[in-house]
C-alpha cells in the first residue's frame, strides 16, 4: 500500500516525542551561538533540540530511535552550487552510435553506421561518434554528405569527428534540420559549403553542430533520469543535502520530477533553466520561466532560475576580461550577450522571482553582470532572490564589496583553484598577476559577500571533499608540491562556504545550512574530525557514513540504522562515477 | 578589380622536424614583402627585432599552448586584425604546435567573418625523414594526420636516411600528396611563394612553356590559354587526377555554367574557386602551371583541358 502523505501545515497534529534522537556525536553546528553540541533530536524531519543528551532526554519517547554516534563527527549536509550529472553521464547511457575504432576507415565507418541501422530499424536518426579525417584523406574521399548518402541515403546520420571540430551528416539530415544553401552561418561556427553552388557539403563545423541538435529527438528521460539517479545517489553517499543543477530543459526537469515522485530524489536540488539552446535545445523555455516550472515543484524540486553564459573559458581566451588578455593588444575574449540583453533579462527575471546564475569567468563579465543586478535593485528594489555569479574565476577588486551590496552569490568552481598539470598550463593563460587572485574566496567574504562552491562536473571532480580540502590548502591533494594558487581560506570559512552559505545561495537559510532548532534535519555523519589534523590530504579522503535530508535516512553506509527499523535509500560504497571513460 | 585576399600559409610538423628552420628561412625570404609571422614561441625565431620591422610585418605569439584543442577565438581575432592592416598585408605564415592537428587552423580559416579577408594558400607539412617511421601510438596518429592535412609534403633530412629508408617514405606517405625532398627545410620559393606565376597572355599555342629551363631551377612552369568555357565538373574531376609532379595551378577559369569567370588556385589535391568580379576577366581562361622540372605530361594536361570545353551546342 502507497505510504500516506505527510505534510506540516498551520493545523496539523505534531508528535510529543522524537523521532529520532542522535546522540554522543561531537556536532559542529554552523550555529554561532551554539557551536558544538552533543546530540540532536529529529521529529516530523525538523531539528526540536541541539544540545547535550540529557538535555534531550524530554524528547525520548517509547516509538523514538535511539542512535549513539560513538563520539562521531557530526555536521550539516554539503551544498554543491553548480554541477552536471546530465551531461556527465546522459551520453555515457544513451544508445548511441559509437564506432569504437581510434581512426576508422572509411569502409569501417560504413559497417559501423549499417550495423547500428540494422540493429536500430525504423527511420530514426543515428546519432554517434567518431570518424577521423585523415582515414578519407588516406583513401582518397571526401568526408560529407555525398559519401555519407552513398551509405545511408534515406535515415538522418550525425556523427561526430574525433576532433571535436566537425559534425559529419547526410542529405535527409540536412533536410529535417531545415539547411540548404540559403541557411546563414551561425555565430560561433559554419556550414562548410560548395564555393561555386553555395550548397552545404555535410560539414557542420563547430557550433553549426547546434543546428543538427534541434533536429534531432531530445535526450530521452529515461536516459536523463538514470544520468540524475546515479548523481544523487553519489552526492548524497558523499554528504550533499542540497546541489544545484545548472542547465535544464522540459525533458531534464520530467526525469528530475519522477526520481522525485519515485523517492528517489535524495538531495535538495535547484534546476536552472537554460537560456541557450547550443548545450541542448530547450523547446519550451518560455512556457517554463512564465509559469510552467512550478509544475515540478516540491521540497526537493525547484526550478526558479535560469542559467545563462555570459562568456566563454580560458582555453580559448574567451573570458571576457577588462583589460586585453597577457600577449594581447586589444583581444579582452567575447561576452556573448549585449550588456543591454543582459540587463533586461536580469531586471525581468528579477521581477519575476527567478534567480539568474550567470557562468562569469573574466572580471569584464562579472562586472556587466553585477551592473545589471544593480540596475535589477534600481528599478525593482530587493527582490529577495539573491542572483548567483557562477565560476567567477578572475573578480575586480572593485567588485568584491559589491557582492554584498547586491545581495549576489559569487560561486567558485574547483577546476583550476589549486595546481594540477592541467590547470597549471591552461590557467597560465590569465598572466602571473591575474592568477595570484584567481577564485578569490577570500576577497569576497573579508567584504562580507556570500561565496559558495560549485564542483562543475564534469569540468572538475564531482567530490565535493576534494573542494572542501582544496579550499582550506589552494595544493594539489595527491601530492606535496609546495606550489600554491591563490588565496586560502580557514577550515571554519571553508565549512561556512560549503554549507550555510550554501543554504544562502538555495533561499533556504530559515529551513537549512546549520544545525538550529525548528530548521530541517539535513545533516551528515563523517568517518573523522575535520579539525584533528592538517587539511592537506586528509579532509578529501573523509568517508561520509549517514545521509540525513528533512529527517530522512538517504544514505547508510553500514547498513547501521537498518536493525533499527531505517532503512535508507542508498547503502554501502558510493557508486564510481569518475575515471571511468 | 578584385581585391586580392591575403594569401595563408599553415606550417605544420613535428618537434625537432625543422618547422623553426622553414620558418627562418621564410621570413628571410620574404624580404621586401609584406609578411605576417604567427608562431608558437617567439622565442625560436632565429630574427632580431631590426629585421623583424624590416623584414616582415609582424610575428605574432600565441603563447597558449598548443593551439588546435578548442575554437580558435584568439586565432580569429588576431587574424581578424591582421587583416585590417594597412598598406595590406600580402600573407600570412601560421605555425602549428608540433602536437596539433593542422585541421583545426584550415577550419578557422574557413570562418565566415575571415573567408572574405584571406584565403588559405597551402598547409605544409615537414616531415623528419629519420623518424617519421618511428612515430607510434598517439603520436603516430597524429603524424597521420599532419600529413593527411598537408598540400605539401616538405620530407627533410633526406641526407640521413638510405634509399631503402627513403622509398619506405615514399610509399608510407601515399601517392596522392605532394611531396619535396630536400635537407635543411629547404623549399624553393616556386612552391610556395607564387611570384613566377605570370598570367600575361602569350603566344597563339594553348600550352606555353613561360620558365628557362637552363639555369638550375627545379620546377618548370606552362600557360594554357583558351576563350571557351569549361564544364565545372569536369574540370574538377580533370584537377582531382592531376598527376603528383603538377604542385600548382592557379589562375582564371571561364566556367561555362552561367559564363563566369573564377579564379581557381589548385595546391596539391585541393582547389578553390573564387568569382572573379572584374567583367573584363570573362574573355577566357588563363592557368599557370608549376611542376617538376623534367615533367612530360603538358600535352596530356592540355589534353584534359581540351575535354572540358563545352562547345555552343551542348550549352543550347
Amino acid at each position: 500500500m502507497a505510504e500516506s502523505d505527510n505534510f506540516t501545515s498551520t493545523h496539523s497534529a505534531q508528535g510529543t516525542y522524537a523521532d529520532l534522537i542522535l546522540g554522543n556525536g561531537r556536532i559542529y553546528t554552523q550555529d554561532p551561538a551554539n557551536p558544538w553540541a552533543e546530540a540532536v533530536a529529529i521529529r516530523d524531519g525538523k531539528l526540536i533540540g541541539v544540545a547535550s543528551l540529557g538535555e534531550l532526554e524530554t524528547f525520548k519517547g517509547p516509538n523514538t530511535v535511539l542512535h549513539d554516534l560513538q563520539g562521531a563527527f557530526c555536521m550539516p549536509g554539503l551544498h554543491d552550487m553548480h554541477t552536471h550529472p546530465d551531461l556527465a553521464l546522459a551520453p555515457r547511457y544513451s544508445d548511441d552510435l559509437d564506432v569504437g575504432i581510434e581512426d576508422p576507415t572509411p569502409e569501417q565507418l560504413r559497417e559501423s553506421i549499417l550495423a547500428y541501422a540494422d540493429s536500430h530499424p525504423g527511420d530514426g536518426w543515428i546519432y554517434g561518434q567518431y570518424w577521423v579525417r585523415y582515414t578519407f584523406r588516406e583513401a582518397g574521399l571526401t568526408p560529407g554528405r555525398a559519401w555519407l548518402d552513398s551509405v545511408m541515403p534515406d535515415r538522418p546520420v550525425a556523427l561526430l569527428d574525433r576532433m571535436w571540430g566537425t559534425m559529419m551528416v547526410n542529405s535527409k539530415a540536412l533536410e529535417l534540420a531545415g539547411i540548404d544553401r540559403h541557411t546563414a552561418d551561425p555565430r560561433n561556427g559554419y556550414l562548410e559549403r560548395d564555393e561555386l553552388s553555395g550548397e552545404p557539403t555535410g560539414l557542420m563545423i563547430d557550433g553549426a553542430y547546434a543546428m543538427i541538435h534541434a533536429a534531432m529527438p531530445p535526450t530521452p528521460v529515461s536516459v536523463l533520469r538514470r544520468a540524475y539517479r546515479d548523481g544523487v545517489h553519489f552526492q548524497s553517499s558523499r554528504g550533499v543535502t542540497a546541489s544545484k543543477y545548472v542547465h535544464v530543459c522540459e525533458q531534464r526537469l520530467q526525469a528530475l520530477k519522477e526520481l522525485d515522485d519515485s523517492g528517489e530524489l535524495t538531495v535538495r536540488i535547484e534546476a536552472a533553466i537554460s537560456w541557450q539552446d547550443d548545450i541542448f535545445p530547450v523547446r519550451r523555455r518560455w512556457e517554463l520561466l512564465s509559469g510552467e516550472r512550478h509544475y515540478y515543484r516540491s521540497a526537493r524540486l525547484s526550478a526558479n532560475a535560469v542559467k545563462f553564459h555570459f562568456d566563454g573559458t580560458v582555453e580559448p581566451k574567451s573570458s571576457y576580461l577588462l583589460t586585453p588578455w597577457p600577449q594581447e593588444k586589444s583581444w579582452r575574449g567575447k561576452l556573448n550577450l549585449t550588456p543591454e540583453h543582459i540587463t533586461d533579462m536580469v531586471v525581468d527575471m528579477d521581477s519575476k522571482g527567478i534567480r539568474v546564475i550567470a557562468h562569469c569567468t573574466g572580471d569584464g563579465a562579472s562586472d556587466v553582470f553585477l551592473d545589471a543586478v544593480a540596475e535589477a535593485r534600481r528599478r525593482n528594489g530587493f527582490s529577495g532572490v539573491r542572483h548567483q555569479c557562477a565560476h567567477s574565476t578572475l573578480l575586480h577588486p572593485g567588485n568584491l564589496p559589491r557582492f554584498k551590496e547586491l545581495n549576489v552569490i559569487a560561486e567558485f568552481s574547483p577546476a583550476a583553484w589549486y595546481p594540477t598539470p592541467f590547470a597549471s598550463g591552461a590557467r597560465s593563460g590569465y598572466g602571473q598577476e591575474r592568477l595570484k587572485r584567481i577564485y578569490d574566496f577570500k576577497g569576497v567574504l573579508e567584504a562580507g559577500g556570500t561565496a559558495v562552491m560549485g564542483t562543475d562536473w564534469p569540468v572538475a571532480s564531482i567530490d565535493p571533499w576534494l573542494a572542501l580540502e582544496t579550499m582550506v590548502t589552494r595544493q594539489n591533494p595527491w601530492n606535496d608540491d609546495p606550489a600554491c594558487f591563490g588565496e586560502p581560506i580557514s577550515l571554519e570559512q571553508a565549512l561556512s562556504v560549503i554549507t550555510s552559505n550554501g543554504a544562502v545561495a538555495m533561499g533556504l537559510e530559515h529551513m537549512t545550512g546549520s544545525l538550529q532548532v525548528g530548521k530541517s534535519a539535513d545533516l551528515i555523519v563523517i568517518d573523522r574530525d575535520l579539525f584533528a589534523e592538517p587539511a592537506r590530504n586528509y579532509i578529501h579522503r573523509t568517508n561520509v557514513l549517514l545521509t540525513f535530508v528533512e529527517g530522512q535516512l538517504v544514505y547508510d553506509r553500514h547498513s547501521t540504522l537498518a536493525p533499527a527499523g531505517l532503512k535508507a535509500v542508498w547503502q554501502g560504497e558510493p557508486p564510481v562515477l569518475e575515471g571511468k571513460a | 578589380m578584385d581585391v586580392p585576399r591575403i594569401a595563408v600559409t599553415v606550417v605544420s610538423g613535428f618537434l625537432g622536424a625543422g618547422k623553426t628552420t622553414l620558418l627562418n628561412r621564410m621570413v628571410r625570404r620574404a624580404e621586401g614583402s609584406r609578411l605576417a609571422v604567427i608562431v608558437n614561441d617567439f622565442g625560436e625565431l632565429n630574427i632580431d627585432a631590426a629585421i623583424v620591422s624590416e623584414v616582415t610585418d609582424a610575428v605574432y605569439s600565441l603563447q597558449n599552448g598548443c593551439i588546435c584543442c578548442t575554437v580558435q577565438e584568439d586565432l580569429l581575432a588576431q587574424l581578424a586584425s591582421l587583416a585590417q592592416l594597412q598598406p595590406r598585408l600580402e600573407r600570412i605564415v601560421i605555425e602549428c604546435s608540433g602536437v596539433s592537428d593542422p585541421q583545426r587552423i584550415v577550419q578557422t580559416l574557413a570562418y565566415p567573418q575571415l573567408r572574405s579577408q584571406m584565403q588559405l594558400d597551402m598547409v605544409i607539412t615537414v616531415v623528419d625523414a629519420t623518424r617519421h617511421l618511428q612515430l607510434e601510438g598517439e603520436y603516430a596518429r597524429l603524424a597521420r594526420a599532419q600529413v593527411a592535412a598537408a598540400d605539401l609534403l616538405l620530407l627533410n633530412k633526406t641526407d640521413l636516411v638510405d634509399d631503402t629508408q627513403l622509398q619506405a617514405l615514399r610509399d608510407a606517405l601515399g601517392v596522392r600528396t605532394r611531396v619535396h625532398e630536400c635537407v635543411q627545410a629547404e623549399l624553393p620559393d616556386a612552391l610556395w611563394l607564387d611570384t613566377d606565376l605570370d598570367l600575361e597572355p602569350r603566344a597563339q599555342k594553348p600550352m606555353t612553356r613561360v620558365s628557362a629551363d637552363d639555369h638550375g631551377e627545379m620546377f618548370s612552369s606552362w600557360l594554357w590559354q583558351d576563350s571557351t568555357g569549361l564544364d565545372v565538373e569536369r574540370l574538377r574531376g580533370w584537377l582531382r587526377a592531376l598527376p603528383g609532379d603538377v604542385f600548382r595551378v592557379k589562375g582564371l577559369v571561364l566556367l561555362a555554367q552561367g559564363g563566369k569567370a573564377h579564379w581557381l588556385q589548385h595546391v596539391g589535391t585541393r582547389s578553390q574557386f573564387l568569382p572573379a568580379t572584374d567583367e573584363a576577366l570573362a574573355s577566357g581562361s588563363r592557368l599557370v602551371f608549376i611542376a617538376r622540372r623534367g615533367f612530360d605530361g603538358w600535352e596530356a594536361l592540355g589534353q584534359g583541358l581540351e575535354a572540358c570545353k563545352v562547345t555552343e551546342e551542348a550549352l543550347t
